[in-house]
């Protein structure tokens, strides 16, 4: 018997027929998407968690067990934003994980994240970085070529970290780079807002919208199956108020339709609700015969890092891809250039001292 | 470093390929061409994963038993994680939790060596479920003057190649006993917390330990307790009072060992 983590996450109840290897395999392919903590939710939304074996159960728990108090840690991050924008008469918008969980969104159970991504508009960026500042928020040091390239093109600033409590906000003003030829203005996109916590979020339709932009115009994937049933929950979240049509049509308002083609194909196999639902794709030919096989094979794959040459081929597809939307030619260039030469003089992250 | 790894674990049990896994993890050279032949390199990985910065090659076996106390610290929180170390004798089971330095590990070596049977020398794993402590047996790691202490007291105790400069000095894995090896599915609840210190010339003396003091300190000496929340503050609750708790000073070995003995008589 296959594992492939991609149908685990659609019909969890296949793991009953599991053995002890084939748990060895599953835990260690969630694990490297980011999904343990999902499974364990999912498993026990089937009411099946009492049959899991004892041994990848303590890896399940223990995963969503990590992600539940950082959570409750973060709901407390978010308040100090919120704080911290509140002195500057603005509302922070919150953006991806941490949105999830604060519009109780499914997909936030069990799931970690690593810095809060906070949105506020162009002409507030200023008002807000000195917010936060205020409140202790730090840029770490900066080499003027990395100050450059965040300021003039990218839609977010150097990530401001914490001086007391190390936290990490990323302060964007857009959630598309400039240099995106799909770029628009961020105003356009709906917010929801809770008044009395003084956050917002983008409404059900334009998270939804966001969160796929977010996955269809990167280059890479650290978390593929993660971000993928993040976008398959959200849909199954809002069965009941929001049609797959209203979806289309809101993003080819935006102007960015293609995308959430490709995001539909990719994510309602996931989804639980549905089915009933008709909804015509028109995808280009390219998109049909070369890049969603290359999306289904890297973000479907058990492994995030494989040896594999049809996997690097794929990854490679969608990491040109994925620069070309970012940036044209003659600004992608010398960016990546300078970027090569960086990275080979870079550290490894290193971790707390285990010995 | 397959020779050393048969010879400090050739006891252990073997497991069946149906059997569930925990960790896959695998100390590898760099693939670079550059590092096969100079400077090589030893990596430590979690399935694909790796976590931390390749070390001198001389030093993998060190990062096994390095990366695998980190697989364990990072990734189970069905335990409260100390860094401590545990030893069991005749009823009597103490934790031994110290900051680096104080000379916890020479002493469950000098206890280990002398009769007492080892859970583990590094982390602590209480079970939330029932407060019993999980054991491991692995290799003692020594570091420094500690060796020589040891190796002399003991010389009929196999060990790692002795390997200088590394970040904690000069480190070697000491085998643990057969006994401890077989006894590693018995799980034993803890009736002792003591910290000790090495105090050259010092006296002999236990004294006790305020429990709202301990409570600070275990947090202190934990690897999980900012994961666990609640959960790690009620096991910390449940746990005290089911313990006697001393600060413990030392300067002589065999006094030391001696001391131990007479916890397990009852004084």
């Amino acid at each position: 018997m296959e594992v492939r983590l991609a149908e685990v996450l659609k019909v969890p109840e296949s793991t009953l027929q599991f053995g002890g290897k084939h748990w060895s395999k599953l835990i260690s392919y969630a694990r490297s998407h980011g999904v343990l903590g999902r499974l364990y939710y999912l498993l026990d939304k089937q009411n099946i968690l009492d049959q899991v074996p004892t041994g990848p159960l303590n890896h399940l728990s223990s995963a969503f067990q990590f992600a539940t108090q950082q959570q409750q840690n973060t709901v407390r991050e978010m308040d100090e934003i919120a704080f911290a924008f509140k002195q500057k008469t603005l509302t922070p918008v919150i953006l991806k994980g941490a949105a999830y969980l604060l519009s109780g969104k499914t997909c936030a159970q069990g799931r970690t994240f690593n810095d809060i991504d906070v949105l506020t508009y162009k002409d507030t960026l200023q008002n807000a970085e000195i917010g936060l500042m205020v409140a202790g928020w730090i840029h770490k040091k900066e080499e003027e070529y990395d100050k450059e390239y965040y300021r003039n093109w990218t839609h977010e600033i150097q990530p401001m970290i914490h001086n007391n409590r190390l936290t990490v906000v990323d302060l964007h003003h857009n959630i598309l780079p400039p240099t995106n030829a799909y770029s628009f203005d961020a105003k356009k996109l709906n917010l929801k807002t809770m008044q009395a916590k003084n956050l917002s979020t983008f409404d059900d339709c334009d998270m939804f919208i966001h969160c796929a932009l977010h996955l269809f115009t990167e280059g890479e994937f650290s978390k593929p199956l993660r971000d993928l049933t993040d976008l398959s929950m959200l849909l199954d979240d809002s069965v009941n108020h929001l049609k797959l049509e209203d979806i289309i049509q809101r993003a080819q308002e935006l102007g960015v339709g293609s995308f959430i083609y490709i995001a539909f194909t990719l994510a309602l196999p996931f989804a639980t609700t549905r089915h009933a639902e008709q909804v015509t794709l028109k995808l280009t030919l390219l998109q049909k015969y070369l890049i969603l096989p290359c999306y289904k094979k890297v973000l479907l794959n058990n492994e995030v890092m494989t040896s594999s040459m049809l996997h690097k081929i794929a990854s490679t597809v969608l990491y040109v891809r994925g620069h070309l939307i970012r940036m044209p030619l003659r600004i992608l260039v010398p960016h990546l250039i300078k970027k090569w030469l960086k990275k080979s003089k870079q550290e490894k992250a290193f971790g707390k001292d285990w010995a | 470093m397959i020779s050393q790894f048969r010879q400090l674990y050739g006891n252990f049990e073997l497991v069946d390929n149906d059997d569930f896994i925990d960790f896959e993890v695998t100390i590898d050279a760099s693939s670079s061409i550059f590092r096969k032949h100079f400077y090589k390199q030893a990596n430590f990985l979690l399935d694909k994963f790796q976590p931390f910065k390749p070390l001198p090659y001389n030093q993998g076996f060190a990062m096994l038993e390095w990366g695998m106390n980190w697989c364990i610290a990072a990734h189970c929180h069905q335990y409260l994680i100390i860094h401590a170390a545990v030893i069991t004798k005749d009823g009597v089971t103490v934790m031994l939790p110290a900051p680096a330095g104080s000379g916890k590990s020479t002493l469950t070596a000098l206890l280990t060596y002398s009769g007492w049977r080892l859970l583990s020398d590094e982390l602590a794993l209480i079970r939330l479920s029932d407060l019993k402590v999980d054991a491991l047996a692995r290799p003692i790691n020594l570091k420094n003057y500690s060796i020589d202490v040891i190796k002399n007291k003991f010389p009929h105790i196999r060990h790692s190649e002795i390997v200088k400069d590394t970040h904690k000095g000069t480190v070697c894995l000491f085998e643990p006993p057969i006994s401890s090896v077989e006894q590693v599915h018995d799980s034993k609840a803890l009736t002792h917390i003591i910290f000790p210190k090495f105090n050259k010339g010092g006296d002999l003396q236990f004294s006790p330990i305020e429990k709202s003091a301990l409570f600070f300190d275990l947090i202190e000496n934990s690897f999980n307790y900012n994961v666990l929340g609640e959960k790690g503050f009620n096991c910390i609750t449940d746990l005290l009072p089911t313990v006697e708790a001393m600060n413990f000073t030392y300067s002589d070995n065999d006094a030391a060992i001696a001391a131990f003995e007479r916890l397990c008589d009852g004084s």
